[in-house]
């Protein structure tokens, strides 16, 4: 198991993500699920594993987001693949260039175990084809099995047609689902994992909130 | 006292967007939202204390700093009127920085993210020599108020900070909206815009009042109006759903942690 880098989320989970798997995580745009990927990375650097990470972004606005979350990695960084600012560039009209880079990433560190982290994936779904993406995926989820690497991808809620949601969601081994609710006059988040194959699911829903040194877990309760 | 009804009315509109976009800002996780409630929140805010001043008995309203109260009438302008503004400019920041997030090709409307540093740049500037002539030359040289130079300097200052988050909001917003594709942010820009439509014609048709004599409680009513769009404009930023009916069958015993 690889750990989220959240201890309630570890608890919850089982002792984080299973070997080998694909995480999606999904969430409105107001929740911010890529800590659930800065926490991944971050705990993976730490344990000296090798952290790939994908994003359209600048290297720069992600390490000044990940700093609000409490996280300085410090020496210690992924490899990026990044809009600005990485060692390798993100070119979001080349879907093919970005599935050959990430195998050669894997098959360069074959050895070690492999923590990648993408949040292009909607961005990808709404510039590519859905047969394009299908391909995509599989192809990437193939060479994620054969290196038994684990691959947690984020997914804005809300800005995809439902079956494409529903298409990405079946393709994913794991989901960790993140929404606001309202009760009354009283707005919250909630999160549940409505599947994780190879490891524990929990359909029912946990309170959760962001702090500055990592994030929080309980039972939801009415 | 005929006054006093609309203008509560308007005071209670503006407080309920303030009070809802402040409270959904504490969940709000994404900094840049964040920037866009706060920025919705003070807006309303500020909107709500200048409304106030219309029904507050006067010695009430001149110890919040009303005209004739112990702040200068400049102090008074400054926080009803400059400091709104840069708030406004705030949000129209934030709003497209945001944006642009949720643009599949992230493109940079206008060079924003390296042209806000200027802008900002100029509003301090224009807002150093807003405070220097108010303030530090008042202080120093006594009454300048005679003095024309001095007035169109401070003429053309006013002018900018007024003119500053217009133009860049009218300019940036449109693409900005265009661009995202995040639908949240679209109904977000959408109620904002008309909250401004509404707002400039209840102030317009104020001032028009004053030149015509002519009393109608439908501006007051347009006031009321935007206040409940920017109260819908807040509430936008966050989509909620309603909880479901069976939200754990069986919640294991956990657990407080943080990494």
């Amino acid at each position: 198991m690889a750990s989220s880098g959240v201890p309630a989320l570890d608890k919850l989970l089982g002792d984080g993500y299973p070997d080998g798997s694909t995480i999606l995580v999904t969430s409105q745009p107001v929740i911010a699920k890529e800590a659930l990927g800065y926490w991944f990375t971050h705990s993976g650097l730490i344990q000296g594993d090798f952290c790939l990470y994908v994003t359209r972004l600048a290297v720069r606005d992600v390490l000044k987001d990940q700093k609000s979350f409490g996280i300085d990695s410090g020496q210690k960084v992924p490899l990026w693949i990044a809009g600005e600012g990485g060692q390798i560039k993100y070119d979001l009209n080349d879907l093919a260039g970005l599935s050959f880079n990430i195998k050669e990433v894997l098959k360069q560190n074959s050895g070690r175990r492999i923590r990648i982290v993408i949040d292009v994936l909607s961005s990808l779904l709404m510039l590519n084809q859905p047969e394009t993406m299908y391909r995509f995926v599989t192809q990437l989820f193939a060479d994620i099995k054969q290196y038994d690497a684990v691959l947690l991808a984020t997914l804005e809620d809300g800005m995809h047609p439902p079956q494409v949601v529903t298409a990405m969601q079946q393709l994913f081994d794991g989901i960790v689902e993140m929404k606001m609710y309202e009760e009354g006059l009283r707005v919250f988040p909630l999160l549940r994992v409505p599947k994780m194959r190879g490891g524990r699911s929990q359909p029912g829903y946990y309170n959760f909130n962001f702090t500055s040194t990592g994030m929080e877990v309980s039972a939801y309760a009415k | 006292m005929g006054w006093a009804i609309p203008w509560t009315l308007v005071v209670a509109a503006f407080l309920a967007a303030g009070s809802r976009a402040l409270i959904l800002r504490q969940i709000i996780t994404v900094r840049l939202r964040r920037r866009q409630a706060l920025g919705i929140g003070l807006t309303a805010v500020a909107l709500a204390w200048f409304s106030s001043l219309f029904i507050l008995p006067s010695s009430l309203n001149i110890s919040l700093g009303g005209p004739g109260s112990s702040l200068s009438v400049d102090a008074f302008f400054f926080f009803f009127f400059v400091l709104p503004w840069l708030i406004f400019f705030y949000w129209v920041d934030a709003s497209a920085l945001n944006a642009r997030r949720f643009d599949p090709l992230l493109r940079d409307s206008l060079h924003w993210s390296k042209a806000r540093k200027w802008v900002w740049g100029l509003a301090a500037a224009i807002l150093f020599i807003f405070v220097l002539i108010n303030f530090v030359a008042v202080g120093l040289l006594g009454d300048l108020s005679n003095n024309s130079s001095v007035d169109a300097l401070e003429g053309i200052t006013i002018f900018t900070i007024v003119g500053l988050p217009f133009v860049t909001g009218l300019i940036l917003l449109p693409f900005a909206t265009r661009r995202s594709r995040d639908p949240t942010m679209r109904e977000h820009f959408k109620w904002f815009g008309y909250f401004v439509g509404f707002l400039g014609l209840g102030t317009v048709g104020l001032f028009l009042e004053d030149f015509t004599g002519l009393i109608l409680p439908i501006w007051q009513i347009m006031w009321v109006v935007s206040g409940y769009w920017l109260y819908r404009s807040g509430s936008s930023l966050v989509v909620v759903s309603p909880l479901p009916s069976n939200t754990d069958p069986d919640p294991p015993k956990l657990m407080m942690g943080a990494s």
